[in-house]
């Protein structure tokens, strides 16, 4: 179970990234996290992962805790090796490197046994990339590409994994397929914490989910109720019973917070 | 003009450590700077009549710091030039050839000293230009390994050109002279070097002060951003690389008419290298404060071990073959204090000055220096 | 023709040994950002101590050197740079430049102005091949460092390590997250350059040097524009910038009598000459990437 208490960041020791993030994570869940460019999603998957310090960012106050594990304590290798894994935003993928070679360095902790395990699972779920395997990552289309960080991602084996924005860039088409994966990966019964700005496809999953707004959770609920609540539907989905979503909105979200 | 205004926008929203420094010693500086001038300006007159036996040391001094704040110019906007051994031997054989004579052994064209002397600077800032198709396009450390490359090719051309260099043996400089007054005393070649060295401090300052100097902080705190501001990158590191081989060109030729001799193989990357570390012992940052605390460190302690040395246990003479020899120990003690002050304060020794100056200010209550 | 073959030869023995020298200032530009000026320093105190236990045993005494090198880089890794993280690229390379003057100064002590005979077996055998006499020395050094190069790449394409060192250098922001540890690559990086340039180190002491003196530094720093020249970011690049300098530099000693009019040791500048121009066509070398210019 992984619980993010207070949680709070601030990059370069001005800019705050979160101002005290609860959230929950029941093992074995799909969880999601929506909010708009800047809210903070990012920040928290860099703190659950310890990399803030490479972003100039730091753990100000709060506490992230997975199974026991101090994670605001844990340097990044333990916490892979533990199998809590993220894929990046923007896929992050080494375009330089080879298909193989890509998923090789995904599996870098594991043995060369698991290794060829995982690489099989992974090739299963993605059989395009089986035929492109000693093709160079940087020559793979968008969603190509994104199959494949989700892929390097599942060479680790992970059992809590985190996907910053897979939707992002690919076409609808497309993010039906991220989304059928993602729902299979979960399913098959790895936890998972999906970041999101396109708020049906992951609210159309997910347990649970959360909204992050200027570095705080705005709002929470299970992913049904979300889908079905007034302020959700007016400003993430598009089909609001007013005319148009409106910047000042703040008030109404912080007020909102208990309905859940 | 929208240069200037753009970056002077820019400069409080980067708020970089220099720039905040600036800010905060601004007030009490302008005090201490007008002091220090007229302190500087006496301590210069005096200088002959006090030095003694010190007087070659301190000429030499102010002959390299003018080197050293060449480098700064450069290294306080981001950039690393290792080049600077060959500008400063460009500039003393350029001035060696164009005021000396015919003789057996060298050409001359026989000009005044003066004028050879302006020449010279000219040149060397013309032959730093023809490379900035080269060295505006480099950033950092590839300016380094370019620059690197000149010196080698430097002392090459140096050995080649033995009717211009004298050869093995070196060449004699002429003296410079006013009219008739030919300054052949060390004290009148102390006011000179003196002279010209204030001239090359106060224009270096200038130049800081410009836009010029902002466009180069700029460039130092990321040439994308600088460019993302409207500055012509290309240019002003362009115009840093002129200005910086033409100080290095001028301090070739104020080591030669101390020396009154210059040998080619002064200038190899041995010299790049003690510029260097002058300019990081004082800190690159301090443009000419730094130099001038840089070099008379670099220049004043090896002197002081070589006729104190016999008080330190440990020493072995001057020139013996095994043992520490006090050029060794200076050597040792300098490489070890740039690795120790590139960890520590990367703004050497100034800067740590500084940090000291700032504390004391700070224990007094002001409105000013609370913001900080 | 036989002259022109024998330059090859030694052409490319000494470009190989460039070449592996060259690599050492890429990979750990490639894992840091920065150039480090120490490496011929390490260079020459490697092969210092080869010098001292050559009258045991020579490959021992090459061992032991190398083992030397990589001690003192593992050393100055994680004291030195290690504690500079953070820092521009460019405070740490002055900070090698610094490290450089230490190194030399007590190299420059030990050795003064000795030449200490690098006892190599190879001494001065002459070998046949065809109409082509080469001392048997330049045929070892061109081998070994073949079988070098050729081990480092298949590390650098096929072991873990370097299909990691690869994607970190490419990607350091993703690679922590697939749990690579970048301070691990640097200490890698500095191991690795200490033990190519002690190979490379031996070679050169026999030839073009008849021995270790102070100057072998030198040497060395001739192999940076082989580094500059490949694209200080590529590896294959160091290599080929490694042959080409080494080459060139070979032949225009052997046609030292058709140079006259560029001066005597032209040779020695050659390299030097090669880099400014290529660097004034391609700012980022033959085969880089990007520009050496890190942020």
């Amino acid at each position: 179970m992984l619980m993010v208490n207070g949680l709070k960041v601030t990059y370069a020791g001005v800019a705050e990234g979160l101002r005290g993030v609860d959230l929950t994570v029941e093992e074995g869940q799909l969880v999601t996290v929506l909010g708009s460019n800047g809210a903070g999603k990012t920040t928290l998957l860099r703190a659950i992962s310890n990399v803030l310090n490479a972003f100039n960012g730091v753990v100000t106050a709060g506490a992230i805790d997975w199974d026991g594990l101090n994670l605001v304590r844990t340097r990044a290798d333990r916490i892979v090796s533990r199998g809590l894994i993220q894929a990046p935003e923007g896929r992050g993928i080494f375009g330089g490197l080879t298909v193989e070679e890509n998923l090789r360095v995904g599996g870098f902790l594991r043995s060369r046994a698991e290794q060829r395990h995982q690489q099989k699972r992974v090739l299963d779920l993605f059989p395009d990339l089986s035929d492109r395997l000693r093709q160079h990552a940087g020559l793979l289309s968008g969603g190509q590409q994104q199959m494949l960080a989700i892929g390097r991602a599942l060479m680790a084996d992970p059992k809590l994994l985190l996907l910053d924005e897979p939707s992002l860039g690919l076409a609808p088409k497309l993010v039906d397929d991220v989304a059928a994966v993602v729902q299979q990966i979960n399913q098959a019964g790895t936890t998972v914490v999906l970041v999101e700005q396109n708020a049906s496809m992951a609210l159309s999953m997910a347990d649970y989910a959360y909204v992050l707004e200027n570095g705080r959770v705005s709002l929470h609920g299970p992913g049904a109720e979300l889908r079905d609540s007034d302020e959700v539907r007016r400003l993430y989905l598009g089909q609001g019973s007013d005319d148009e979503p409106d910047e000042d909105t703040d008030p109404v979200f912080v007020g909102n917070k208990e309905q859940s | 003009m929208s240069e200037l205004v753009d970056t002077r926008v820019a400069a409080p929203a980067v708020s970089t450590p220099g720039a905040r420094a600036a800010r905060r010693r601004l007030p009490p500086a302008t005090l201490l700077r007008g002091g220090g001038l007229v302190v500087a300006a006496i301590l210069v007159i005096i200088t002959p009549s006090i030095a003694g036996t010190w007087l070659p040391v301190v000429m030499n001094l102010a002959a390299f710091a003018v080197g050293v704040v060449g480098f700064n110019l450069l290294y306080s906007a981001g950039q690393l030039s290792l080049g600077h051994a060959f500008f400063m031997g460009l500039g003393g054989f350029s001035y060696a050839y164009l005021s000396g004579q015919n003789s057996a052994r060298t050409d001359g064209l026989g000009l005044d000293p003066l004028l050879a002397f302006v020449l010279s600077a000219l040149l060397v800032g013309l032959v730093g230009l023809a490379f900035s198709p080269l060295t505006s396009r480099l950033g950092g450390l590839s300016l380094a390994a370019a620059t690197l490359g000149l010196v080698f090719l430097g002392s090459h051309v140096f050995g080649m050109a033995e009717r211009v260099t004298g050869g093995t043996s070196g060449r004699v400089l002429e003296s410079m002279r006013f009219g008739q007054y030919e300054l052949y005393e060390a004290r009148d070649i102390w006011y000179f070097v003196a002279g010209v060295a204030a001239l090359a401090f106060a224009f270096a300052a200038l130049i800081s002060r410009s836009r010029v100097g902002l466009a180069l902080e700029a460039i130092r705190d990321g040439e994308h951003l600088a460019r993302g501001l409207g500055i012509n990158v290309r240019r002003y590191k362009a115009q840093a690389f002129f200005f910086s081989s033409v100080y290095a060109g001028v301090s070739g030729i104020l080591i030669g008419l101390v020396a009154g001799v210059l040998v080619k193989e002064s200038f190899t990357l041995y010299l790049t290298m003690n510029i260097l570390m002058m300019a990081i012992l004082g800190g690159a940052s301090a443009l000419v404060v730094g130099a001038v605390v840089g070099t008379a460190l670099f220049i004043v302690l090896p002197e002081l071990l070589r006729r104190y040395g016999d008080a330190i246990p440990l020493l072995a003479p001057e020139g013996s073959v095994t043992g520490l020899t006090p050029a060794a120990a200076a050597t040792y003690l300098f490489g070890a204090a740039i690795i120790l002050i590139l960890i520590v304060e990367p703004d050497g020794l100034t800067a740590l000055g500084r940090r000291a100056r700032i504390r004391i200010l700070r224990s007094r209550p002001r409105a000013d220096q609370s913001r900080s | 023709m036989a002259d022109l073959l024998q330059l090859l030869v030694s052409g490319l023995s000494l470009g190989a040994l460039y070449g592996l020298i060259a690599l050492g200032f890429v990979i750990v530009f490639k894992a840091t950002g920065i150039l480090n000026f120490s490496h011929g320093a390490m260079l020459l105190l490697g092969a210092y101590v080869v010098t001292r236990l050559a009258h045991v045993n020579f490959l021992l005494a090459v061992l032991a050197g190398i083992a030397a090198a990589v001690a003192l880089n593992l050393l100055v890794e994680r004291v030195l740079v290690r504690s500079m993280a953070g820092r521009s690229a460019l405070a740490i390379t002055v900070m090698t430049i610094g490290l450089d003057v230490v190194l030399m100064t007590y190299a420059r002590g030990e050795i003064n102005t000795r030449v200490l005979p690098m006892g190599d077996p190879w001494g001065a055998t002459m070998v046949s091949i065809g109409a082509v006499d080469i001392p048997l020395s330049r045929l070892v050094a061109l081998v070994v460092s073949l079988v070098v190069v050729a081990a480092f790449f298949v590390w650098f394409k096929r072991s873990s390590w370097g299909v990691a060192f690869r994607a970190a250098t490419e990607r350091r922001d993703v690679a922590p997250l697939m749990g690579i540890r970048l301070n691990r690559l640097s200490v890698v990086a500095w191991v690795l350059a200490g033990v190519l340039a002690v190979i490379a180190g031996v070679f050169l002491a026999t030839f073009p040097s008849s021995g270790v003196n102070v100057d072998l530094s030198h040497v060395a720093l001739r192999a940076f524009p082989a580094a500059v020249i490949g694209g200080l970011d590529s590896t294959h690049g160091a290599i080929v910038g490694g042959l080409m300098i080494g080459t060139a530099e070979i032949l225009a000693q052997g046609y030292q009598s058709h140079l006259e009019f560029l001066g005597g040791g032209f040779h020695e500048v050659l390299t030097y000459v090669l880099m400014v121009i290529v660097l004034w066509f391609k700012p980022a070398g033959l085969f880089g990437t990007q520009e050496v210019n890190r942020v």
